[in-house]
């Protein structure tokens, strides 16, 4: 989801700060780089080595993105979890 | 646009533990996430304590798996001691000493393997010495707690045998160190394996 938010900007550092910020809390970047690392193994993502810069001592970047089957994936992944919340009201309210 | 830097010691370990193709880049991440964190708040130990914490993560998911399986052989060892009697340890000993210098040897095998560097299987072997005997230790201190809520005359027998409960605690710290010279050993076969493939079937770099 970091990856489609961020589009052309979806690099290591970028995708870290994404998701610690859309989840509220810090993330290890450890976890980061290997959820990343597995889903390019599973070609979900495609990664290339782009532009160092001042901030990065000159390191280059790499940028991610997404291949079609991730695309695919995502929306799957989305339907379904609508099907599960198919007839509940949100938020939930009272004794479950 | 601040200069800072991280401390040069936790960038090597960092180094040393990524493969060539994230070295500079994954290297380049942490720096930016360092130096961002400086121009937040210009405490530097923060800053410090924020990158050495993301190279420790980076470091457990190299070797925290083989440090695991140390523990677990250990405690698995003292379990059978404990619960089946015998006057003879031999085959328990070579049983459970070749299986422990395979983990070490695996543990820097395949490190190196990835990295491609011989010294990441002795830095692999070091960061699995410092946690393999805590997590054991750890474990230890369950089982035997567990023992002496639960278990029988005999079990206490079986463990005084086997070496005594003293040695739960003392041993794992004593094997660290041909633990790390194992891990050494394995780091020069999986760095050399890496080479001889790099060769046989050059990697694409992107």
């Amino acid at each position: 989801m970091a990856i489609v938010r961020l589009r052309k900007e979806a690099y290591g550092r970028a995708i870290h700060r994404e998701v610690e910020e859309r989840l509220g809390r810090s993330v290890a970047a450890g976890a980061v780089h290997a959820t990343l690392q597995r889903l390019e193994r599973k070609n979900l993502v495609t990664s290339e080595l782009g532009e160092g810069a001042e901030i990065r001592a000159g390191r280059p970047r790499r940028f991610y993105s997404l291949q079609p089957s991730a695309r695919l994936a995502l929306n799957d992944a989305r339907a379904h979890i609508e099907k599960l919340w198919n007839g509940f009201e949100w938020p939930l309210k009272g004794r479950i | 646009m601040n200069q800072a830097t991280p401390p040069a010691w936790a960038e090597e370990i960092l180094r040393v533990l990524l493969p060539p193709r994230d070295r500079d880049s994954v290297g380049g991440d942490l720096i930016e996430g360092y130096r961002e964190r400086i121009e937040l708040s210009p405490r530097k130990a923060a800053a410090d304590l924020w990158y050495v914490r993301q190279v420790a993560g980076f470091a457990y998911r190299s070797v925290g798996v083989w440090a695991f399986a140390f523990a677990a052989l250990f405690v698995a060892r003292g379990v059978v001691d404990a619960l089946i009697a015998t006057d003879d340890f031999t085959v328990r000993s070579t049983i459970s000493t070749v299986l422990a210098a395979t983990v070490w040897a695996c543990c820097g095998a395949t490190v190196a393997w990835r990295t491609g560097l011989i010294r990441s299987g002795a830095l692999a072997g070091i960061l699995t010495a410092t946690v393999a005997p805590l997590v054991t230790v750890t474990l230890n201190a369950l089982f035997y707690g567990v023992v002496v809520l639960t278990g029988s005359d005999q079990i206490f027998v079986n463990i005084a045998r086997s070496g005594g409960i003293e040695e739960g605690f003392t041993l794992p710290f004593f094997v660290v160190g041909p633990g790390i010279v194992l891990a050494a050993i394995g780091g020069v076969f999986g760095a050399t394996a890496r080479r001889i493939q790099s060769i046989v079937r050059p990697p694409r770099m992107l």
